[in-house]
């Protein structure tokens, strides 16, 4: 619902705290809209009474009775299982659970809105941070030529960061494929990412196994030819492009810059309506916020 | 007047293609030198050789799992330099030739073939 208000209103960007956020909530509900109604793809589901407000198009399975239910979320039990499809469960890792909850923790007071607002704008998808060419220069130490790095929505845990190199060691523009953690990614760029995409995906399959294909590739090479070989951008470009979201294609022998990728981003943030199965926003920019929420940085696409 | 300076080295695009490899090879060392960034480094250098450099690395890319990663990393690095120089051997030699042509129309004379 949120989304869908959002995807209506002029382009502009709008910043606002957790506080501004609760009164939008309230407006909406005031407008007639239930804000805490979230999109699952496929279905309505009411967070409160943790029931979808359709059945569900999937018959379930004879061997799981509580997959048979038309209605029920999870089967009762979204502590361990999710269901960003609508129309099957998932389990939640551990670790996805704890940095959530950190996340929201990190911000007192906004827990409560924040935890339903992760749900009411993603559903539980990612974040592409772009770093482009810094313009200082090339020679000497603390330039970056750019990276990308895709997380789950919200929090640390990295799906795609791939460098040649280990944490600490200079760049170079071959090398064996290693992905960094979140804040070893982040050290490594040494500055804020030009921009941030919260990106909603068609198909949560495909974009997972392109990012599982990618992060198991042997090389990493600046301008990759061969199928055991990879780069930042054209792992974040095919997984995204496998996930359902709308981007140029640039065929399977190219190589993508971050800023390129970018700038494909920003045109797909531009064309989503918040009806459609994919969606692409920017947020902010800033690294403990997008952890904390504390302030939601959306630049609409009208 | 330049008798001891070898044939090769009278051409224009043979100086301009050296000229090219001494500049990117020294921007090279002293990235390597100072931990810069040897990653943007390959990707300017790769720009300026298109479409040479896409040729060579298509070669060189596929050197690593065949070659040890030292001596592929060596070839993939080094080939947008010499792609470079091909380039810039090939953009010289062009106008060079196209200055030729121009030249002899504006002075009215019958197209010869280019002294060697």
């Amino acid at each position: 619902m949120i989304e869908q208000f959002l995807w209506t209103t002029k382009r502009q960007e709008l910043r606002f705290p957790v506080e501004y956020l609760e009164q939008l909530i309230y407006d909406m509900w005031l407008c007639g809209t239930d804000p805490f109604m979230s999109y699952h793809r496929a279905r309505w589901l009411n967070q409160d009474s943790g029931r979808f407000w359709t059945m569900d198009s999937y018959e379930g399975e004879q061997v799981k009775p509580q997959s048979l239910h038309k209605y029920l979320y999870v089967g009762s039990d979204p502590v361990n299982k999710s269901d960003p499809t609508g129309n099957d469960v998932e389990a939640v890792s551990t670790a996805v659970s704890i940095d959530d909850v950190l996340a929201a923790q990190t911000s007192p007071g906004a827990a409560a809105v924040t935890g339903k607002l992760k749900v009411l704008l993603h559903g539980g998808d990612v974040d592409v941070y772009v770093w482009n060419l810094s313009s200082g220069g090339i020679v000497g130490y603390g330039h970056s030529v750019g990276h990308v790095m895709v997380t789950k929505a919200g929090t640390r845990q990295v799906l795609l960061s791939q460098f040649p190199h280990k944490f600490g060691e200079p760049s170079r523009p071959s090398g064996t494929n290693t992905q960094l953690n979140w804040s070893q990614t982040v050290t490594e760029e040494g500055r804020p990412p030009t921009q941030v995409f919260r990106v909603t995906l068609a198909n949560w399959n495909a974009f997972d196994a392109a990012v599982r294909d990618h992060a198991s590739r042997m090389w990493w090479v600046s301008w990759p030819v061969m199928r055991n070989q990879t780069h930042c951008a054209r792992a974040a470009y095919d997984a995204l492009l496998a996930g359902g979201i709308p981007l140029p294609n640039i065929g399977s022998g190219a190589a993508i810059m971050p800023g390129t990728l970018g700038d494909y981003l920003d045109t797909a943030s531009q064309q989503s309506t918040g009806e459609a199965r994919w969606n692409v926003w920017h947020i902010s920019t800033d690294c403990q916020q997008i952890l904390t929420g504390d302030w939601i940085h959306v630049t609409l696409p009208y | 007047m330049h008798k001891h300076i070898p044939k090769l080295l009278r051409k224009i695009e043979v100086l301009v293609a050296l000229g090219y490899g001494l500049i990117s090879g020294a921007t090279y060392g002293i990235v390597l030198v100072t931990h810069g960034d040897r990653e943007a480094t390959w990707v300017i250098m790769y720009f300026i050789a298109r479409p040479i450099s896409w040729l060579t690395n298509q070669v060189c890319a596929r050197a690593f799992g065949y070659l040890p990663f030292g001596i592929a990393s060596f070839l993939h690095e080094s080939q947008v330099i010499v792609a470079g120089m091909l380039w810039f051997y090939a953009l010289t030699w062009t106008l060079k030739f196209a200055i030729n042509v121009i030249a002899a129309k504006v002075r009215g004379e019958p197209r010869k073939r280019l002294e060697r």
